[in-house]
């Protein structure tokens, strides 16, 4: 084989697409025939807002309340990826990468009163099949309530097949989650949820 | 051989980095199976794993692709070179390249006391140069410190053996070669192997070994390279993104270089698909929104179609046709885009629950392929909103979903989409074809541009055609004729390639037609493939809710000037198969072909695929016709593995390209099939139980 050909052509490959910039981006969808596409649904102005954090990556970026019913609450960046909310707990994301798919959620009651519960989280391996993690549950009193004044913050502790993972939730009197810190996936790591204010 | 769409094969090689990861993982050898530095090791790859492996020490390269078949068993294709190979010994090349093919199977696992313990066959069907075998045992020490010990057999058992416990090794005329070897198999001289390798960070591994392997013919014979030592000393790096790379002292007198990639199919190198999310169902709309008697309003479904159309434009869904009944809606749709035909359905269904009135309750998509139904998959509407948030909800949703078969339903004149039939679509692009494995140059490319455009006349009926031409690029600049003594209906690919410029790849008239619930059909006349055009008919047999199909299909065909324009040659065949299509539960699908071939040829092909949700294919096939081995020539019969590599499962984003690759050791005459555009049980496939469920996962994605 002759190894400059094929250096050449990994190289160009990896030029095109390790590249951030956006109109390599579009080029390379053009090219490939697809793309992102686009959201289907936007926002209404004016709609509420959140910040999201995925520390695993580094990022902060704006979500806007998209629908809402009695109990769940479904956010939507600008780029369409999406994250539903039932009273506060995370149960699903759209476009994250290894998205939670569905999940169970523990009610406020049972956040705040010290028990013992089962989690149930499904997310999407990388051949598209529909993985389980089960997780047994504690509740434990954190020490942060004081970074949102007028809550309770408490730690959901939890430990699966896949490992430990600690939910994070600041709860005001009302029984509202005003931020938290919530499992997503192991693609994906954490996401932190917390009240855009201007 | 031939990489179709072959501008995939860099970026598959730079996602093999991506997905990797930095977790430890069974090592790989300068051979490119699980192993030390030039010796194997007891273990195997995770299952499905793909690696590639490039190395080269001295005069010795090697290019190696394995695919971990099954949890235990891996098969392997390698290209090897040798340089100053006439040096000492006179012939005709000065650089030797041979391909060669392994398997691997895990005996045991490893356990608290127990090793684990692989047995291997190298080089099974090559010329046999390089043809060895070898059990070895590979155990853990902490978690750092791996040793393995084997014993090896022919090439691994040129050095320091220690006597032939099962007899002398017999001469094997390999005559074309391309055939087992089974009377080889464990004769001859047995010699130990071993290597200890110690991971001393993670990203860091030191490795060394003691080699069984003398290089008889290389090192002894050819004085290609002087083995002064059996003893080789590696250390290898995986950088962040997962490429393995290494450099070693081999045998005292050569430094080795290695690089490797790998892709695991379980792990999506951006984690899964990347698109926005879908469109929220939320509570019915108020029936007040739609005029009394909607149903016999005709602009009122006119306007829910349209809606529909826009809301799924955006995930590249389009209407055909939407039928209403007070209770009852059915949505053909087109899925040009998501290649998750599960996720297709998902977004269609959502939809229809955003712009159809409260009192229909049951949505029937029908996915239409080339203007034929495939099938009807039906959702009640109180469990797309019932299980919108529910845990588990995409199990929950196949039980109560149905797949059926559709036949004589047609809509209205009045519920197809406006600029659905006809309609004309074309398309420019570049791209990038290659062959491989030429013995005067080893990788040929061309980089070229191709316009495509279809004319769709009716469901079903339409033109279709594909013209290339080069931009630069060496694929035809071989001189090499062939030799063989069949029509020479596949191994003159090198004038066609050069004189094809532009050349009409394509250009035909396809119809599909569906004559009852279980059976499909096409036609298809014109230019069907680069070097044959002719007519070829194909029926084929396929219960939606069966794992298994049977086809027939028929084609008289004329080959085609080397110029690829208009003209035809004067040889014409008539050729035709009877093929058993079979879905097995874990993925692997197997077919078999029997009939004629396009030299005339009677024989059979079977082919193994295994294939993941994602789209993933990996398989093997191989075929045997009354051609003699000598009248086929080098390679005794045709034969090959494939590769398919979604893009978006590489990328993330909504697309149905993938990368191609069929890999064959040498394309000749025998055994070869006529390549016309699709065929119809990939066509419908997707949209039939077993594959549905398989990828069912994206439904609420």
């Amino acid at each position: 084989m002759n190894p400059r050909s094929l250096v050449a052509a990994l190289l160009a490959v990896a030029l095109l697409s390790s590249c951030g910039s956006p109109l390599v981006r579009a080029g390379m969808s053009r090219f490939a025939g697809g793309g992102a596409g686009s959201p289907t649904v936007a926002p209404a102005a004016g709609a509420p807002e959140v910040w999201v954090t995925l520390p695993s990556r580094g990022v902060k970026f704006a979500m806007s309340q998209l629908t809402r019913d009695e109990s769940v609450v479904v956010w939507a960046a600008k780029d369409g990826s999406q994250l539903a909310l039932r009273n506060g707990v995370l149960i699903s994301t759209r476009g994250f990468g290894r998205d939670l798919m569905s999940a169970d959620a523990p009610s406020i009651p049972m956040l705040l009163n010290a028990s013992s519960h089962s989690r149930t989280f499904f997310d999407l391996d990388g051949t598209d099949t529909s993985i389980r993690h089960s997780f047994s549950c504690a509740m434990e009193a954190g020490t942060k309530a004081a970074d949102v004044p007028g809550t309770r913050h408490v730690i959901e502790a939890c430990t699966g097949e896949i490992g430990a993972i600690r939910n994070e939730f600041w709860i005001a009197a009302g029984g509202n989650v005003l931020k938290s810190r919530q499992w997503v996936s192991q693609g994906v790591g954490y996401a932190a949820v917390e009240p855009k204010v201007e | 051989m031939t990489i179709k769409k072959a501008v995939l094969a860099g970026t598959t090689v730079l996602a093999l980095a991506w997905s990797a990861g930095a977790e430890m993982r069974p090592s790989l050898s300068l051979s490119g199976v699980s192993g030390l530095i030039d010796m194997p090791s007891g273990e195997q790859q995770s299952d499905g794993m793909l690696t590639a492996t490039k190395s080269q020490f001295g005069p010795i390269g090697r290019t190696t692709l394995t695919f971990q078949i099954t949890p235990r068993l891996s098969g392997s294709f390698r290209y090897t070179s040798g340089a100053n190979w006439n040096d000492v010994v006179p012939g005709p090349f000065e650089k030797y390249f041979d391909r060669s093919f392994d398997l691997g199977y895990q005996l045991a696992y490893e356990g608290r006391f127990m090793p684990a313990i692989s047995v291997g066959l190298q080089d099974v069907i090559g010329t046999g140069l390089l043809a060895g075998e070898y059990i070895a045992a590979t155990k853990t020490f902490g978690d750092k410190v791996k040793v393995t010990a084997g014993l090896g057999w022919g090439r691994y058992g040129s050095s320091g053996s220690i006597g032939a416990p099962f007899g002398s090794r017999p001469a094997v005329d390999f005559g074309e070669g391309g055939k087992l070897r089974l009377g080889q198999w464990f004769k001859g001289d047995v010699a130990p192997f071993a290597g200890v390798e110690w991971q001393v960070k993670p990203r860091l591994r030191l490795k060394a070994e003691y080699s069984s392997d003398a290089y008889a013919e290389e090192a002894g014979r050819r004085k290609t390279f002087d083995r002064k030592s059996p003893f080789n000393f590696g250390v290898e790096y995986a950088t962040r993104n997962g490429v393995q790379l290494g450099v070693y002292s081999l045998y005292g007198s050569e430094v080795g270089v290695s690089v490797s990639f790998a892709i695991d199919p379980k792990k999506s190198p951006r984690g899964g698909s990347l698109g926005p999310g879908p469109l929220p169902v939320g509570p019915r709309p108020a029936a007040q929104n739609w005029p009394a008697e909607w149903v016999s309003d005709k602009g009122s479904i006119s306007r829910m179609r349209g809606d529909a159309q826009r809301i799924l434009s955006n995930d590249g869904i389009e209407v055909e046709a939407l039928s209403v009944t007070r209770t009852t809606a059915q949505l053909r749709i087109r899925n040009t885009r998501l290649n998750n035909a599960p996720q297709a359905i998902g977004r269609s269904a959502r939809a229809l629950a955003a712009v159809l009135p409260p009192s229909v309750e049951q949505f029937e998509i029908v996915p239409m392929v080339q203007g034929v139904a495939a099938s009807k998959v039906v959702i009640q509407r109180r469990d797309l909103e019932g299980l919108e948030f529910a845990a588990g909800q995409d199990a929950l949703m196949l039980d109560r979903t149905q797949v059926l078969p559709v036949f004589g339903e047609r809509p209205d004149a009045g519920d197809f989409a406006d600029g659905i039939y006809p309609r004309f679509k074309w398309n420019v692009a570049p791209f990038v074809a290659t062959s491989l494995f030429d013995p005067n140059s080893p990788v040929r490319a061309t980089l070229g541009v191709r316009a495509t455009a279809r004319y769709d006349v009716a469901p079903g009926l339409f033109f279709a055609g594909s013209i290339a031409k080069q931009i630069v690029g060496n694929a035809g600049d071989t001189s090499r004729v062939s030799n063989s003594v069949l029509q020479h209906v596949r191994s003159d690919a090198n004038f066609y390639a050069a004189e094809g410029d532009p050349a009409i790849e394509r250009l035909t008239v396809a119809w599909y037609t569906k004559p009852s619930e279980d059976l499909y059909g096409r036609v298809t006349a014109g230019y069907l493939e680069p070097m044959f055009g002719g007519v070829s008919a194909e029926l084929l047999w396929k219960r939606v809710d069966r794992p298994y199909a049977l086809g027939v299909e028929v084609n008289y065909v004329k080959q085609r000037n080397f110029d690829q324009l208009f003209g035809f040659k004067d040889y014409s065949v008539v050729t035709g198969h009877v093929s058993g299509y079979y879905a097995f539960k874990n993925g692997f699908h197997a077919q078999l072909d029997v009939g004629r071939y396009l030299a005339g040829d009677l024989g059979a092909t079977f082919s193994l695929d295994r294939e993941f949700a994602n789209g993933i294919k990996v398989g093997a096939f191989a075929t045997l016709t009354d051609v003699p081995f000598e009248d086929f020539g080098e390679g005794s019969f045709d034969k090959g593995i494939r590769i398919e590599l979604p893009l978006a499962f590489l990328t993330g984003m909504q697309t149905q390209k993938a990368g191609k690759v069929t890999l064959r050791p040498l394309l000749r005459d025998g055994g070869a099939r006529l390549s016309v555009s699709d065929r119809l049980y990939d066509q419908v496939r997707d949209y039939h139980s077993t594959d549905l469920d398989a990828a069912w996962g994206r439904f609420w994605r």
